[in-house]
């Protein structure tokens, strides 16, 4: 009997694993199908193409959420810190005329710097990160308006564009930039010492810490990680809109979190992966589209959007109690 | 090792709450910059008017954070309040019913909530984000979009009248709703259980509280605190707005952090709150006083938030001899 004990304990977070990351796809092959039956026009290869570009900035604005959300935290100033890095390197472009590689290296920097900023409240100073995050946001807020002066920007050269709405083979870049930011966290996430110490601090901080781990650092680390994804997402959507304005990216937030939880990272920090992160995102995106097809007033974006991340967790939890996990 | 001892009398400021000397320093310095506009009875009344929706919702927030939970669905909540009442006063239905159907709407959401996570066990996160979606889209739904008016007397009186001919009617809600809160949380079981849920969520199951259904209760009347925001707020303009409660959850969880309630072990409660919410009223009130740019208001506004908790955060170090 003992003998059999440690061979069950490992086998049920593997199979819920598989449970938990299967649940995610098969929502969104649900989804499909149903769009298969409700607007067959879903299919068009322009209309998909067009569903994984918005999806894109949406995914790697989630991705950098759920670092955070990996370390038990949550960030509530990515959107606003993505509008702040798109406004600045829409300013540096617009009227310093700056290079674009400089420009966007700018924006990522204020991205760097939020994140940071958002770290050192939270590891050094010990403030809760939704509270941290928060003073962050309206600070952030406040430096995009003041660059702006009251006007908006508009118009960028073709190489700045290009990032946005830009194809290769056919296909649009945002999709190609996904790709390397999702292979590039998940070797971060996976095959690095951070990685590892990033779900330890996660799952148990005072046992991370105890083991040697310099856990504030770690922390720091990550808030500036996805501080990084949050500028990089936010310089994509001043590209892809040819603008810079205020409140720009803020409307991105509410569905980026959404995106992770649906994507099954649990909140309390630990568990979790970016690859439910990324269907999280596309699940989230194609309800809006669906709903365009079907010629839904997009007043009920938000019922449905509600309905979409209750329905996710209550099947997530529903699967899990189904294996007898919990 | 004597060194270390603590003696036992603590300074007199070290007993005042840390926010208090924040909200002092910013009085004072508006009260300098406005060349005497800011210090004045009618602005005083003013922030407390202006304050008063920002309490009634805050202290729900209180509450739930009590019980180490959270509540995002508490701007929605207040969207879909004043919605309710005012599209049912549109149709012809009795004021005084019209606003109790507003605040029954706040106590269905609550009550959902509560479900959730009590029955449902699903991180309050996560539920009140759900239910964020769905009070905010439900909202929009009801009104098609667009801003809708009522002003029948009653009504009116509620948002902008003033009882006796002198206290304006909001501060007399946002006080009732304090006393009553006040009562519930210090000299009811129920108040016991609140920051017994937050201090020791199994303990206070193991020794016989049915811990569930005091959760159920607590967003429940969080939610109820929310339709009173929604129709007061609705009953001040006279008109229910399909976004007016965009990420006012968030002022009221900020307001509950800077009044010194923690996010962990049950710790606080809705006096500080009240200062919490004072000091956003009169920093946003002051800002236009002394006549501050719209521009810059958000970034100040900003740096106050942070340097308010903050200084909570060191202070609260120091008083405990950390």
């Amino acid at each position: 009997m003992e003998k059999t004990m440690p061979a069950r304990i490992e086998a049920r977070p593997l199979l819920a694993d598989f449970v938990t990351r299967f649940s995610r796809l098969f929502m969104l092959a649900l989804l499909c199908v149903f769009m298969a039956f409700v607007a067959p026009e879903f299919f068009r290869a322009a209309n998909l193409l067009n569903v994984l570009r918005s999806a894109s900035l949406l995914a790697i604005l989630a991705i950098g959420q759920t670092i955070i959300v990996l370390t038990g935290g949550i960030d509530l100033s990515m959107g606003t810190v993505a509008t702040l890095a798109a406004i600045m390197t829409a300013w540096l472009l617009d009227r310093a005329h700056v290079p674009v590689p400089l420009a966007m290296a700018a924006g990522l920097a204020v991205g760097a710097f939020s994140g940071s900023a958002n770290g050192l409240m939270r590891a050094y100073i010990g403030l809760p990160t939704f509270v941290a995050t928060y003073g962050t946001q309206w600070m952030a807020i406040g430096f995009a308006v003041v660059m702006l002066g009251g006007y908006n920007i508009y118009g960028f050269e073709r190489s700045f564009r290009f990032f946005g709405i830009g194809r290769v083979a056919g296909i649009p870049v945002p999709i190609f930039l996904l790709v390397i930011v999702w292979l590039l966290t998940w070797f971060i996430l996976n095959r690095t010492t951070f990685g590892r110490r990033l779900y330890a601090t996660g799952a148990n901080c005072e046992a991370a810490r105890l083991s040697g781990i310099d856990t504030r650092r770690v922390l720091m680390q990550a808030h500036i990680l996805s501080g990084l994804y949050a500028g990089f997402s936010g310089i994509l959507m001043a590209s892809l809109l040819n603008s810079g304005e205020a409140g720009m990216s803020d409307q991105q937030l509410l569905p980026a979190i959404a995106a992770v939880v649906v994507g099954g990272a649990s909140l309390r920090g630990g568990q979790g992966g970016i690859f439910g992160t990324v269907i999280g995102a596309l699940i989230m995106t194609l309800i809006g589209n669906a709903m365009n097809l079907m010629g839904l007033s997009s007043n009920w974006q938000s019922v449905v959007q509600g309905l979409v991340i209750l329905g996710a967790v209550l099947l997530d939890q529903w699967s899990r109690r189904l294996i007898g996990q919990e | 090792m004597e060194q270390t001892c603590k003696p036992l009398q603590k300074k007199w400021y070290d007993r005042v709450p840390p926010v208090l000397w924040v909200l002092g320093i910013i009085v004072v310095w508006f009260a300098i910059a406005s060349r005497g506009h800011f210090f004045t009875i009618s602005n005083f009344l003013n922030i407390a008017v202006q304050g008063s929706v920002l309490l009634v919702l805050s202290l729900g927030a209180t509450c739930v954070i009590l019980t180490e939970g959270i509540d995002l669905s508490l701007g929605s909540i207040l969207t879909l309040g004043g919605v309710v009442a005012v599209l049912l006063m549109t149709r012809g239905v009795t004021p005084v019913l019209a606003m109790l159907a507003g605040v029954a709407s706040g106590f269905f959401c609550g009550a959902i909530t509560g479900l959730l996570i009590a029955r449902g066990r699903l991180p309050p996160f996560i539920a009140t984000l759900g239910m964020s979606g769905l009070g905010a889209g439900a909202a929009v739904v009801l009104t098609k979009a667009s801003s809708v008016y009522a002003d029948p007397a009653a009504f009116v009186f509620f948002g902008s009248g003033r009882l006796f001919g002198l206290l304006p009617m909001p501060i007399v809600v946002a006080a009732l709703a304090f006393g009553a809160v006040y009562l519930i949380l210090y000299h009811t079981p129920f108040g016991h259980y609140i920051f017994a849920l937050g201090g020791n969520e199994v303990g206070a199951g193991l020794s016989g509280v049915n811990t569930a259904w005091w959760k159920l209760m607590t967003y429940f009347m969080a939610g109820g605190l929310g339709g009173v925001a929604g129709v007061l707020m609705a009953a001040r303009l006279h008109a229910a707005e399909p976004t007016i409660g965009l990420r006012w959850e968030f002022d009221a969880i900020a307001a509950t952090i800077i009044g010194g309630t923690s996010f962990e072990k049950g710790r606080g409660g809705i006096k500080g709150t009240v200062l919490g919410v004072l000091l956003l009223a009169v920093v946003r009130n002051g800002l236009n006083v002394i006549g501050i740019r719209p521009v810059y208001q958000a970034l100040i506004l900003g740096i106050v938030l942070i340097v308010a908790i903050i200084f909570d955060v060191v202070m609260k170090r120091r008083q405990e001899g950390l």
